[in-house]
């Protein structure tokens, strides 16, 4: 776990003859992205471990530990308050930029309740924190797979993307009939119906992957959706 | 100049740096007692809601001071007098009004909408009023000391400022374009408009011979030229001077024309004004003044007067050089 009052002790521990390893491009821009944002504090990025940058993406600040991947019992759901409870000590730039305000939107869209969408958040939410716990306690150097770093460096469309981006997904998505009605709309707000249908197209796309790389799938516009679309409209 | 960032509850670090660039950031953290956090609206509205917890409200002694330090900016000060309790209490704290960040003194933004601080001087009227209305009675300011009924004063139209002669940037007088002058005063006038028409006349005068037997027609015997008697005709309205209609231009104007229509007396000598009148520069005419018509309308204005004059005055020409049908044949368009 990062100890925010030492900023710097990952830099104070490196032996000088240890060789950085754990720098990649890809890393570099999140973190400067990250600074700029707030997110991190406001240190050169080639200071700031990858841990540290894990950390500030998605974390868990409740009571306890939350090391390990939890299955969900949606038996147990009875609305949507369920769950901004599951949510609610998750912090970082993903719930910020993504999470949060999707959930906000499932509440004003008065989005009908299912509770296998809701056990669909959570585990989305506990796997990428998974990842995250895993790049941060690892002594290894650790990649994401790309679909985590388009959420990592805001890429992937959700509720702050912009609107422009927000309408191609719709037009995609309104042509593929994930759900039967129309999700574009006039103001090109990034709906729950929305989210509810990015979620149909990555559950098909995902199990198509070779069984290692499965893994759950995220209700916002992750290049494998606007690919899917592409290739869906070109047929 | 104290300037201040206007913002909102979903302000964010990011739109920080965009509207005033990276590297002053932390600078202006450091100003508001900010600290680094991605939600820079949220954490002002946590501090206005423990502004709210706080029951008490702030003395009129210490409302006064804070006033005080805003006497460079008129519309800080405005803002400040006018606040509510909430927004005194965080002047008082903090030194920001709610929802805004307060711009670091190394620092200066330009004018625009979400930032607060013209560095336009609060006017001493103003001022002394704002001071007297905190230190007395139940110590509030009224809006109405800010209020500014003169009609001099620039008004904006459609958002653009004006200048203190509002109506010369919306409709363009022709200031010295036409002018008379008046040789027995030796002084001349302007007048800031254009005739609304010119009707311009030359006459020829022929006598008629006797009938000549095998003549069908007269023999025109030339007698003379003239005389060409131009009237001019201007609509005028008394604000067109200053925008003041009190100040008496337009009545200037109409004296001076009329009086020239009167001569001078000095014992037994009589002596008559010759008007010239001069179009972009050049003469038009000259000759006497044979007649001034003033006809008022319009609305009455504050001071009981009409607002409107049409003008007619008519020059019957006594040229300053020798008309012959060389010069005239010769002559541009104005003379």
């Amino acid at each position: 776990m990062v100890d925010w009052n030492t900023p710097f002790h990952h830099l104070l521990c490196l032996d000088v003859n240890e060789v950085r390893t754990d720098m990649s491009y890809i890393h570099d821009i999140i973190k400067i992205l990250y600074v700029r944002e707030g997110y991190l504090p406001n240190y050169p990025y080639h200071l700031i471990s990858d841990g540290e940058m894990a950390y500030a993406f998605l974390r868990y600040e409740g009571p306890g530990a939350q090391s390990s991947m939890i299955s969900v019992q949606h038996a147990g759901y009875s609305s949507w308050q369920d769950l901004k409870d599951e949510l609610r000590y998750y912090k970082g730039y993903f719930m910020d930029k993504y999470m949060n305000p999707y959930v906000n939107k499932i509440f004003e869209d008065l989005f009908p309740f299912d509770a296998d969408y809701l056990a669909a958040i959570v585990n989305f939410t506990q796997y990428l924190h998974q990842q995250c716990v895993e790049m941060d306690e690892s002594t290894e150097v650790v990649t994401f797979p790309d679909w985590i770093y388009s959420y990592m460096i805001g890429r992937t469309f959700g509720p702050k993307s912009d609107f422009r981006d927000l309408h191609d997904l719709f037009i995609l998505l309104d042509a593929m009939g994930m759900l039967g009605t129309t999700i574009d709309n006039l103001d090109d707000e990034f709906t729950a119906a929305a989210g509810y249908g990015c979620y149909q197209v990555l559950r098909k796309t995902i199990s198509k992957l070779p069984l290692e790389e499965q893994h759950p799938a995220g209700m916002f516009g992750e290049p494998a959706v606007i690919k899917y679309g592409r290739v869906w409209t070109a047929i | 100049m104290s300037q201040f960032l206007l913002v909102n509850n979903s302000y964010t670090l990011s739109d920080l740096a965009d509207r005033v660039g990276d590297t002053n950031v932390e600078t202006f953290l450091s100003v508001n007692d900010l600290e680094r956090d991605p939600n820079l609206g949220s954490m002002l509205q946590d501090r206005m809601d423990l502004i709210l917890s706080d029951p008490e409200d702030v003395p009129w002694q210490r409302k006064t001071a804070i006033v005080n330090k805003f006497v460079d900016d008129a519309d800080v000060f405005e803002e400040a007098a006018l606040g509510d309790e909430t927004s005194w209490k965080m002047l008082d704290k903090y030194g920001t009004f709610p929802n805004t960040l307060k711009v670091p003194e190394t620092m200066e933004l330009p004018s625009a909408s979400d930032v607060l601080g013209n560095g336009s001087v609060i006017g001493k009227t103003v001022y002394k009023a704002a001071i007297n209305a905190l230190s007395t009675g139940d110590h509030t300011v009224d809006p109405e000391i800010f209020n500014n009924y003169s009609v001099i004063k620039g008004t904006e139209v459609d958002g653009l400022p004006q200048s203190e002669t509002a109506f010369n940037n919306i409709f363009p007088l022709p200031w010295g374009d036409v002018t008379v002058y008046s040789e027995l005063s030796g002084e001349s006038v302007e007048i800031p408009a254009y005739p609304e028409e010119l009707q311009d006349g030359y006459i020829g005068n022929y006598a008629a011979m006797p009938d000549l037997i095998y003549q069908y027609e007269p023999w025109l015997i030339y007698t003379g030229s003239g005389p060409r008697s131009l009237t001019f005709n201007f609509d005028l309205h008394r604000d067109m001077w200053s925008g003041d209609h009190s100040d008496g231009s337009l009545n200037n104007l109409v004296r001076f024309l009329e009086a020239s229509c009167y001569p001078k007396y000095t014992g037994s000598a009589v002596y008559s004004d010759t008007v010239y009148f001069y179009f972009k520069g050049k003469l038009l005419i000259s000759g006497k003044m044979m007649e001034v018509a003033p006809k008022w309308d319009g609305p009455i204005l504050k001071d009981g007067f009409y607002a409107m004059c049409h003008l007619a005055f008519t020059i019957k020409e006594q040229s300053t050089r020798t008309l012959d049908y060389s010069t005239v044949r010769n002559m541009g368009i104005i003379n």
